[in-house]
């Protein structure tokens, strides 16, 4: 495996673009190909650069929402089928740079950004999907390599290829030393619960595994609504149902030393949750839960990316702990500074912004402690 | 008049026993202990109940709610919807005049505005539907003039039959005097911003008509997870997609008069606002909501069904003024106490349970005023 160095020597990513909202301006869009360029010939000696990585002042935030598009993740997908007209996914597709990351996460305060894929269900069933997860995989850890205490990973399975992601999880784990695993909502038709992914989940929980989880609209549900994009509505939705089957399939409780992250405050799973414990309350599913069905859901972890509003929140705090709730961006779509300005009004204590900037995911991730 | 409606009239309120035990039901409920409680005080109500018709409203001294989520089972709609079981509904209750009045007595509901639930009375065939839409408005209009100022009428109309339903619309309003009417968020997979639906949505404008919407499941949507039934996340994400269709395609900014009342404190929208509002940005969209998306969705009306809990209604009240909260059970799914019993424990003022309770469904339903 050729080591290639994800830091853009040529581009120093400290504070030093003029504006990050001209970002998808040609300017920016000339100076990122070039740092591309560079990254894919620097060496690892660009590793250097790790101390200018010295940890920011300030909110210290642990970002587990934070998306990445190594350069051969995007050429082996094509930008094409990564890219769906959004802004947002313009940047991701054809601007993103290890340095524009650091670049919003200075200014938003993020210590540390744990990256996954973008647009994860393009990789699913992709005839090569074991090759490109595995040098996804590897390219991140690169970049943990390159900035110290800057980047961490959550490492992307070939989902719904079972085999193919046991390995990938054992020389991700073991070798990348990879954070934890990131997973679709869904792979076609079947949830997290879905009996086949049950060997995922049991060597997960024998290594006491994160498993971060990303939204997108499943098939089922595509070209739903015409001219609105899937991100809007059946992104939460897809949360929510996999979350209830997690849940009714009995893996929650069956694999008990999984740490579940769910994106965007949990879908819409919090504002719907009465019917969560009206359901489990039924006789099809009694004995299920033998401690209950929300003991279950508070152990689960919701992260606030595209959720840090009062609408959201206000709902979620009305049973949620704090514990459970950690900062995320959805970066490149939406900034560090902005989630964060969300959770001053969303009417959280400085206490409690503490510990969903940086206190919660700490624990979870002690090495950016 | 059909016989079934002679049945209502001449029955004292113990009318329809046969729906009762209905063949679809599974051998347990939701709610399983209250609705044998429920069955057991069918006959005590029954007499409760043909007091309380004519002028007498037993009901009337305490909180006089007016419940705008309230379902009714017509003969003919359980006969007609039980032949086409998909997993939309996971049970129907046991229903009855009497047993309605009996739930709404005891949870101080005067005033129950009554609407068909999913399925809905469309099944593929346009003479069916417009015959059942047409029982349906007929068997509810009967109820209203057996108990007098206990029930209003939500009136089913069958669409995706645009011909239909706008006959249907002059029928139910000016010959029944019907209060609204009741839409399934889709039909049909469309949602009610297509295209099809603007004369529906012309003349309902015109009439300055309430349409309460009620959930269904999209065909995509039915039986994705095991032991999930679709009223449990695709009702929620449904009423979200029905005010997105309606929203974004110009429909409620075309038509400010339509009182509009959705379900569940809205589906799942108010969590997911800001995908709204930012989407709203675009362009093309802004160009459908010249005031703005939050103009509209502050204007909407939301009911209290199944969210009479600070999870749903923390958020909702983060979105709209309380004026815009009607008081609904969804009976005979839930009753009327447990919602009452939830929406204390939401942190509304003494104030504002009233209004939720009462005062602003008068607005959309003067004549219950009396």
């Amino acid at each position: 495996m050729q080591m290639v160095s994800t830091a853009a020597t040529s581009i120093p990513w400290q504070g030093a673009w003029p504006c990050s909202c001209c970002l998808p301006g040609g300017h920016a869009r000339a100076l990122f190909a070039a740092s591309r360029s560079a990254a894919a010939k620097s060496s690892a000696s660009g590793g250097k650069k790790s101390k200018a990585a010295a940890r920011p002042a300030g909110p210290r935030r642990i970002d587990v929402h934070h998306h990445f598009a190594p350069p051969r993740y995007v050429k082996d997908l094509g930008a094409k089928n990564l890219f769906n007209g959004s802004p947002g996914s313009a940047r991701a597709t054809y601007e993103w740079t290890p340095a524009m990351s650091l670049e919003d996460m200075d200014k938003g305060g993020t210590q540390t950004a744990v990256t996954s894929v973008y647009n994860g269900s393009a990789l699913a069933n992709h005839p090569q999907a074991r090759r490109i997860a595995r040098e996804t995989n590897e390219y991140a850890a690169q970049m943990g390599r390159d900035y110290p205490g800057r980047f961490g990973s959550f490492a992307v399975l070939p989902l719904p290829d079972v085999d193919g992601s046991l390995r990938e999880i054992e020389y991700a784990l073991d070798v990348l030393k990879a954070d934890g695993v990131f997973m679709m909502t869904s792979y076609g038709n079947q949830w997290l619960g879905d009996p086949a992914f049950k060997p995922v989940f049991e060597e997960l929980n024998r290594r006491k595994t994160i498993v971060y989880t990303h939204p997108h609209g499943p098939d089922a549900t595509e070209g739903i609504l015409p001219g609105i994009p899937p991100s809007v509505i059946e992104f939460g939705t897809d949360t929510t149902r996999t979350i209830a089957s997690m849940l009714f399939s009995g893996n929650a409780v069956r694999f008990p030393n999984v740490k579940m992250i769910y994106s965007h405050a949990g879908g819409t799973m919090p504002f719907i949750l009465e019917r969560f414990t009206r359901i489990a309350d039924t006789p099809q599913h009694k004995g299920k839960f033998p401690r209950g069905i929300l003991y279950e859901i508070k152990k689960f972890y919701y992260e606030i990316a595209q959720a840090s509003h009062p609408y959201a929140m206000s709902s979620l705090r009305s049973f949620m702990p704090i514990s459970q709730i950690l900062f995320g961006t959805d970066f490149p779509y939406r900034s560090a500074a902005d989630m964060g300005r969300g959770l001053v009004k969303s009417g959280f204590s400085p206490r409690e912004i503490a510990a969903i900037n940086h206190g919660n995911a700490a624990k979870l991730l002690p090495r950016f402690a | 008049m059909n016989p079934f409606l002679q049945a209502t009239a001449g029955a004292g309120g113990v009318v329809l026993t046969g729906a009762v035990d209905c063949a679809c039901c599974p051998p347990f409920s939701l709610t399983g202990e209250r609705f044998a409680a429920g069955r057991r005080a069918a006959a005590p109500a029954a007499r409760a109940s043909s007091q309380a018709r004519g002028k007498s409203r037993a009901a009337a001294a305490g909180a006089r709610r007016i419940d705008t989520h309230h379902h009714y089972y017509p003969p003919s709609y359980l006969k007609e919807s039980s032949k086409h079981h998909d997993g939309t509904v996971s049970h129907t209750p046991p229903w009855s005049p009497a047993l309605t009045l009996a739930d709404m007595d005891r949870g101080g509901v005067e005033t129950a505005i009554l609407s068909i639930s999913a399925p809905g009375v469309w099944f593929g065939d346009k003479a069916a539907a417009r015959v059942q839409a047409r029982e349906c408005n007929e068997y509810g209009a009967q109820m209203v003039r057996d108990y007098p100022g206990r029930f209003g009428l939500f009136a089913t109309l069958p669409l995706p039959d645009v011909k239909g339903a706008l006959r249907e619309i002059e029928y139910a309003f000016d010959v029944l005097r019907a209060d609204g009417v009741v839409m399934m968020t889709n039909f049909d997979d469309k949602w009610l911003g297509d295209p099809l639906f603007a004369p529906v949505f012309d003349e309902l404008e015109r009439r300055k008509a309430v349409v309460y919407t009620h959930p269904t499941v999209a065909s995509c949507c039915r039986n994705l997870l095991p032991g999930v039934p679709g009223s449990m996340i695709e009702f929620g994400t449904d009423t979200t997609r029905t005010m997105a269709s309606l929203l974004f395609s110009g429909t409620t900014s075309r038509c400010p008069n339509i009182r509009f009342l959705f379900s569940h404190a809205g589906g799942t929208m108010p969590f997911i606002t800001e995908r709204f509002t930012r989407l709203a940005a675009r362009k093309d969209l802004a160009a459908k909501l010249p005031k703005g998306v939050m103009h509209e969705l502050k204007r909407f009306f939301y009911d209290t069904a199944q969210s009479a809990h600070p999870m749903a209604l923390n958020s909702l009240r983060e979105l709209v003024a309380v004026s815009q909260i009607l008081f609904g059970t969804d009976y005979p799914y839930r009753t009327a106490k447990d919602t009452v019993k939830g929406l204390t424990r939401c942190g509304f003022s003494a104030g504002q349970l009233q209004a939720i309770d009462r005062k602003n469904a008068l607005r959309l339903f003067p004549r219950f005023k009396a």
